[in-house]
């Protein structure tokens, strides 16, 4: 009955693929949701009531580029789905009505095909400069099956991968992922097989597996989209990481903020329960394991192993030292694994394909792919996934399209607020965990911040501390009060009234908050400040010295002012001020108000194009310490 | 063996980094950690270097090992642990301890000067016990470096007993963590995180609404100023120190009494007692100054002259009660003796009462107590509970019989909360006052209490016992068992204990002891704990005077050394001996002052026998003397032979015959009528605590004990 | 949960003790339940009072302060009323990068309360997010369920305005 479900997929999804109906796919993960996905999804259904009833549409998850979001692929009968992006209720009218009714298949408006080769015309998708360089293996079904269907996920192996695991014994899974040299994908890169081999051998019955998809880092969405797009690949990772380590129960740590990839999860698991892949005898074998699903409620700490725990037992996520480690006495003091999702979702692909050709991929201590959510002042932005040992540059430049409105390159930051920011000088730094550990960054989770020269880097540190300050559990004196102390400093240098030796200060409380801490969160915490100070210490001294923020982000340290020459007096600033600021005649030079002024920026966003007339301008010498 | 900066020292399994320093004499600075607690590692000064460990644990939470090599003082250690205690030190007023004139400022101003709010300098009562100055000063740290970012948190001086600062508060848990995980009371906890984290309550309500018990636990665990007792914390340093057992229960806690000036000045609970393992309850904790530094001690014999009691003399007062007593036979006088006298004053009163006197009456003074003392004597042959308090910490199952224990035995909270962390199940019949009564799993409210209890000991009794009929027998509109079935289900073939208490007192007290004796206490792996009210009630009853026979109404002349129970009306001679000023005194002939707790010296048995050393840290008022002395000067009055203390040594307690049925039923006699308890639950030599201590009746008042 | 033998206590019939008293009774009385049982009170009754939180730790067997502690420690759980729409914006690292600050601001400013608060007449509050996960189109503020990206100050005007507020 089992080899039924293979069947069964590869059917139906054959199906799908070769529809005599149309089939419309839209992209309605969070990205495209947020992007108007449900909108054009309404579009969508309306549109195809008047031109072809019969017409299937399908949600899917992301598929990497969410700067092109809401995507709608269109699929003739026939034909490879044709990718559309950018689309809104309206746009995606006339694309049904051209491509369906009309047979105009728009080819300055299609992205491409979703094929290997090209179609009436039509470059492949993958072909697209954002695609192409990637090596999608962890991402393989996002955006390309509908998560909701299981079978879909048969239809592309899935579940293979388990089906092998529970034909070997626990150890030659183990072994298997040793060969794979899988390292955690959530942070530090520890040895998976090493983390299982510590709980394998630990006395204690039950023993636990939590899945941790408190994805905090601000800036990173690998997990979630992986979770929205292909849940069952880290439900199946979940499957095979407990038949390695003797679990039998697994929790899904997830953040609160992320509903539709509970949603899907919860859905997943009801699918697999119907499919005999949780409960009992999972799949005919004597191995038994179900899985919980617990919402995280806010607390960025509690991405931290021993604070998730405590978080899932029902207290205060604060951390406690180690040891005991969690894999000897762990939830509830019982041994227990906690993985991150990527890592899960990498299992299913090892243990399908063989961990010797999986290690095939990579740098030397870092094997396989790694997902990253590309985002910032970059052009092309979203979800990627690439070799470890991929150079910066490719991922910034070729994958990334180049900065924003072709502006000057000046950092990336990974590993979110634990993490570090690498300027621009270090562009061809090849990413895996070591090198990025040498630079003062961190992997982390996989958030890649890309930063240009409007961009101030000591209110990068600033925001970071900002948000590590407020997530601090407080346990801890260290990081308790030293990131507290550390923003007090950045405070008064973005103010423009910071001191000589508060740069000396700043690293004295940091290297005191890096080795007195007791969790990560601390250890990490101060990586901004010091990257920032190390790569960017001329702007702190700028800051400091001449109260000069050259990225004009620092609202202290400049003023918008309206160039007389230029003003058109249009007076579109003067009726967007929201303090009243500007004062000006029709057709005449406006002036703004410095005393009243509120530096929202409404004026300079606002100026007309041909203008240009509202600048930003360095406040002078005695404006500053004012 | 461990190696601790090159020093090999041996440790214990389960021993921290931390512990084997400190047992090695090896001083490592901490904040966060309490003999008492479990490791928390939050501070951070105990940050060691370890050979082949990564980065810097601490020692607090790290357990030793064998052949682990451990530097604790290297200057990399010192260095960041000086800029961990800066940071510490950057949230708390530090110009008491970083000040440059510090050592002249401290010795001129040699008590702190009280004020509203710590700021520091000379402003902060815990100036002689701060942790963190020791730490400061070990880790000769004279300079913060930052700008004092003060809290600005409102004072907390709302609640009785203890007062809270939280801008002096350095976060390291300790109080939150002895209030949930020793005291299992959670009257406190951490509130919101990261900077804005702070000790509280839940939506800042006062302790007296969120159910704190008021026990002072925090107070003693707290390392800095933030928490302090009301009533002495400008007292300074003390001069004198002495262990002494409480007797303001039955339970004889161990506790440290500090005196100055010739009076008591704290008290607070010994580490090590046999008792009390180093808890204290409101009554030990906070009442023991105010009470015994009241207005209302008497300080002069009194004796009465044309109708008024005027001050005379000692030598005059002795002669006029031997005068007095000598008037009438043996058999009219009665001695009447407080719970709260030592063991010798006992025994002497007992020789005064049948070698002086020639066969006076003899009686201890309190109800419930020689009510049960006596009822398990008919039973076992020996006074007092089968068994001692540790019997809960291997109980599977307890059974709380009419014992109010918030009330009347705080302290036992702490070991109840221990055998529910252990799985042991705790069963309540009766009442409760407590707020927070987390502790317990089956509760039966006093009004269904009998019945439940008499439906559980029928269905454990294997056949048909006396001790049931008795008890059954007196339930009027009996119905029924309900929930017996569960509360059988769990004491049944456990190890369990029986505690009971004075709430068996209006419900057929001799005949629900009986039972429970006779049906749960006999059988194997079972205690049966007389929750007895007073100080030292166990002493006297082992001292010969409980039991012997009931004060008879018609005596003409009293001996009193208590003065709760009523006194019979016929009296015409009254000799009154009590440390306290009462309505009695004005039926009083002669009127002895004697001494109180802190002024004591002897011994005294805790309610499960342990015979403790009581000493004294103070004077007492006025002419006051010692109670064995007074009774020694009435005997030489009496024309007997002075007796002495050591004539008054104790002898062997006797040893507890094991349960046996073979007593007649008929020693228990009839019942006494219903007799409700007192509403004030706690009395020293016969006066209400409560009365004399002002924050104890806001307490009382607030939970609704007295009126 | 304590079993209680005997009178019972006099049944409050509230509607939101009758909530609570649902919740409790799907989720058990586990430690490891408390926080779904709070995400399910708030849930029922937008925000957790004393007297709930309260009831769950009797139910619990937990000291009320406990549980204040532990609400209070995660930035989901709220102690007053919010208003009728939730107004969220996000503060990730990208939507910093691109403005995000001004989008709050100008929330702020639009709704004449700071974040964490909630307008005089109850249909608004506003709070901060670190992040939705919607990064590659910051900056991202949310209203209710709707997630608007590539927000500017004068589109929160638009925004606000489809929910009558903004004036």
């Amino acid at each position: 009955m089992e080899a039924d479900y293979w069947k069964r997929g590869a059917e139906r999804w054959k199906a799908l693929l070769e529809s005599d109906v149309p089939v419309i796919y839209v992209g309605a993960a969070s990205c495209g949701r947020a992007a108007g996905a449900a909108k054009v999804e309404e579009a969508v259904r309306a549109k195809l009531g008047d031109l072809s009833p019969t017409a299937r549409v399908v949600e899917v998850g992301c598929i990497g580029p969410c700067c092109l979001e809401p995507l709608v692929y269109v699929q003739r009968p026939g034909k490879a789905p044709i990718v559309y992006g950018d689309q809104s209720p309206e746009t995606v009218a006339v694309v049904l009505e051209s491509v369906l009714s009309k047979g105009d298949l728009l080819m300055d408006k299609a992205l491409g095909v979703l094929s290997e080769g090209a179609q009436d015309g039509i470059p492949s998708f993958y072909e697209h400069p954002m695609l192409k360089p990637q090596t999608r293996l962890v991402l393989r079904n996002c955006g390309i099956i509908d998560p909701v269907e299981i079978d879909h996920y048969f239809a592309r192996e899935g579940y293979l991968g388990l089906k092998r695991a529970l034909s070997m014994s626990p150890e030659e899974v183990v072994e298997e992922v040793r060969a794979s040299g899988l390292r955690g994908r959530g942070g530090a890169g520890f040895p998976t097989s090493q983390k299982w081999t510590f709980c394998r051998k630990a006395q204690g019955d039950p023993k636990y597996l939590i899945c941790n998809a408190d994805e905090g880092d601000p800036g990173a969405f690998m997990n979630r989209s992986l979770l929205e797009g292909d849940p069952h690949a880290v439900l199946e990772g979940m499957l095979v990481a407990a038949y390695a380590i003797g679990a039998s129960h697994g929790y899904i740590y997830i953040r609160d903020e992320y509903p539709l990839a509970i949603e899907r999860l919860s859905h997943a698991l009801q699918r697999m329960r119907e499919h005999g892949l949780l409960g009992q005898k999972v799949m005919g074998t004597g191995f038994d394991f179900d899985i919980t699903i617990k919402r995280g409620a806010g607390a960025f700490v509690c991405g931290e192993e021993t604070a998730l725990m405590a978080s899932i037992e029902g207290r205060r996520g604060m951390p406690r030292p180690r040891p005991p480690f969690p894999a000897q006495k762990g939830l509830w003091g019982k041994p227990t694994v906690i993985n991150n999702v990527e890592t899960l979702g990498t299992l299913p692909n090892i243990m399908r394909m063989g961990g010797a050709a999986y290690a095939g991929r990579g740098s030397e201590k870092a094997k396989g792919t790694k997902t990253f959510s590309l985002v910032g002042k970059v052009k092309r932005t979203g979800l990627i996934e690439v070799p470890f040992g991929t150079p910066l540059r490719k991922i910034i430049f070729d994958i990334g399209g180049g900065i924003l409105n072709d502006r000057g390159f000046k950092a990336i930051q990974s590993g979110g607020p634990s993490g570090g920011c690498i300027p621009a000088s270090m562009v061809d730094l090849e990413v895996d965990y070591e090198r990025l550990t040498q630079a003062g960054s961190i992997m982390g989770s996989g958030g890649l911040v890309v930063m240009d020269e409007d961009t101030c880097m000591v209110d990068v540190a600033h925001y970071f501390l900002t948000f590590t300050q407020n997530e601090s559990c407080g346990k801890c004196s260290p990081c308790r009060i030293g990131t507290r102390r550390m923003l007090e400093i950045l405070e008064r240098i973005k103010k423009g009234v910071g001191e000589e030796q508060d740069m000396q200060r700043l690293t004295e409380i940091a290297q005191t908050v890096k080795d007195g801490s007791l969790c990560g969160l601390g250890q990490t915490a101060p990586n901004p400040v010091l990257t920032t100070l190390r790569y960017f210490h001329d702007e702190y001294e700028e800051h400091i010295r001449d109260g000069r923020c050259r990225a004009k982000v620092c609202k202290d340290l400049f003023h918008y002012e309206i160039d007389p020459e230029k003003c058109i007096g249009c007076q579109i600033c003067f009726k967007k001020c929201p303090v009243s600021a500007i004062s000006g005649k029709p057709k005449g030079a406006h002036t703004i108000d410095q005393a009243r002024c509120v530096k929202c920026g409404l004026c300079y966003q606002s100026c007309p194009p041909k203008a240009k007339a509202v600048k930003r301008a360095d406040n002078g010498p005695d404006e500053v310490k004012g | 063996m461990i190696t601790i900066d090159g020093k090999v020292v041996p440790f214990r399994p389960g021993q921290t980094v931390l512990e084997a320093a400190t047992e090695a004499g090896i001083y490592i600075p901490t904040l966060c950690s309490h003999p008492h607690l479990p490791p928390f590692g939050a501070c951070r000064l105990c940050l060691v270097q370890i050979e082949n460990v990564r980065g810097l644990p601490p020692a607090c939470t790290t357990p030793a090992a064998d052949d682990m090599v451990v530097r604790t003082d290297t200057e990399d250690i010192q260095r960041l642990r000086r800029s961990i205690l800066r940071l510490i030190l950057s949230e708390h007023p530090n110009s008491c301890i970083v000040c440059g004139e510090r050592e002249l400022c401290e010795k001129y101003n040699v008590c702190p000067t009280k004020a509203g709010r710590v700021t520091g300098c000379n402003l902060c009562p815990a100036k002689e016990r701060c942790e963190l100055r020791r730490v400061a000063d070990y880790l000769k740290v004279d300079d913060v470096g930052y700008l004092l970012d003060y809290h600005n948190y409102p004072l907390e001086r709302d609640d009785p007993f203890f007062e809270r600062d939280y801008n002096v508060c350095i976060l390291c848990g300790r109080c939150v963590r002895v209030c949930e995980e020793i005291r299992g009371v959670g009257a406190i906890a951490f509130t919101k995180r990261g900077h804005g984290t702070k000790v509280g309550t839940s939506f800042g309500i006062s302790h007296l609404d969120g159910g704190c018990q008021f026990c002072g636990a925090c107070v003693d665990v707290c390392p800095t100023g933030a928490l302090s007792a009301r009533a002495t914390k400008w007292h300074g340093k003390p001069e004198k120190k002495a262990r002494t057992a409480c007797t303001l229960c039955g339970v004889g806690c161990a506790i440290e009494l500090q005196g100055r000036w010739d009076r008591v000045m704290d008290a607070i609970p010994h580490m090590d007692g046999p008792t009390n393992q180093g808890q204290g309850c409101v009554l030990g904790r906070f009442c023991i100054p105010p009470l015994f530094n009241s207005k209302d001690r008497l300080k002069y014999p009194l004796v009465r002259k044309e109708g008024s009691l005027v001050p005379v003399d000692w030598d005059e007062a002795i002669a006029e009660a031997a005068k007095g007593l000598k008037r009438y036979e043996p058999g009219d006088v009665d001695i009447l003796v407080s719970p709260n006298v030592t063991n010798e004053t006992a025994r002497m009163l007992h020789r005064l009462s049948k070698d002086i006197l020639g066969g006076a009456r003899i009686e201890l003074d309190s109800q419930f107590d020689s009510l049960a003392l006596a009822a398990s004597r008919s039973l076992t042959g020996c006074a007092g509970s089968t068994g001692e308090l540790s019997a809960i910490d291997r109980a599977d199952a307890v059974l709380v019989v009419g014992a109010d224990i918030c009330l009347t035995h705080p302290v036992l909270r702490v070991r109840l909360n221990r055998a529910r962390a252990r799985g042991a199940k705790i069963i309540w019949l009766g009442p409760t006052r407590d707020p927070n009564d987390r502790l317990v799993d089956i509760l039966v409210p006093e009004a269904n209490y009998l019945e439940v209890l008499a439906g559980t000991l029928k269905r454990l009794a294997s056949s048909a016992k006396e001790g049931f009929d008795a008890l059954s027998g007196s339930l009027d509109g009996f119905t029924g068992f309900k929930g017996a079935a569960d509360i059988s289900e769990a004491l049944r073939g456990k190890r369990a204990v029986a505690l009971v208490g004075r709430g068996i007192m209006p419900h057929r007290p001799k005949a629900t002891l009986t039972a429970l004796w006779d049906i749960l206490v006999s059988t194997e792996n079972t205690s049966g704990l007389l929750l007895l009210i007073e100080g030292n009630s166990q002493g006297i009853c082992d001292a010969g005077i409980v039991g012997e026979n009931d004060v008879r109404r018609d005596a003409k002349a009293l001996y009193v050394t208590s003065s709760r129970a009523e006194m019979p009306e016929g009296a015409e001679f009254v000799v009154l001996q009590a440390p306290f000023s009462s309505k009695l005194v004005e039926r009083a002939d002669v009127v002895f002052p004697s001494l109180g707790l802190p002024e004591e010296s002897g011994t005294t048995t805790s309610m499960d026998g342990h015979v403790q050393e009581v000493r004294p840290v103070s004077k007492g008022p006025g002419m006051a003397l010692a109670d064995a002395e007074i009774v020694s000067r009435l005997v030489a009055g009496l024309g007997g032979k002075k007796l002495d203390m050591t004539t008054a040594q104790l002898g062997p307690r006797p040893v507890r015959q094991p349960l046996s049925r073979l007593y007649p039923l008929g020693v228990l006699g009839p019942e006494p009528s219903a007799s409700p308890a007192p509403a004030s639950p706690n009395f020293y030599r016969g006066t209400d605590i409560a009365e004399k201590v002002a924050d104890l009746t806001v307490y009382y008042r607030y939970r609704g004990v007295i009126p | 949960m304590r079993q209680v033998i005997g009178s019972g206590t006099p049944q409050d019939k509230a509607p939101w003790r009758e909530a609570v008293a649902r919740i409790l009774s799907r989720h058990g009385n586990e430690r490891g339940e408390l926080i779904p049982i709070l995400q399910n009170v708030q849930a029922e009754l937008d925000y957790l009072h004393r007297e709930a939180l309260e009831e769950v730790a009797r139910a619990l067997r937990l000291s009320m302060h406990d549980v204040y502690g532990v609400a209070t420690f995660y930035a989901q759980f709220r102690f007053s009323p919010p208003g009728r729409h939730k107004v969220r914006a996000c503060l990730g690292t990208a939507c910093h990068v691109r403005g995000g600050d001004d989008v709050m601001a100008a929330l702020e400013r639009r709704l004449g309360i700071r974040h964490g608060e909630t307008t005089k007449d109850g249909e608004f509050s506003l709070e901060r997010v670190a992040c939705m996960g919607c990064c590659a189109l910051a900056p991202v503020m949310v209203v209710g369920d709707e997630v608007s990206g590539r927000c500017t100050p004068s589109k929160v005007d638009e925004i606000l305005a489809r929910y009558g507020g903004g004036d």
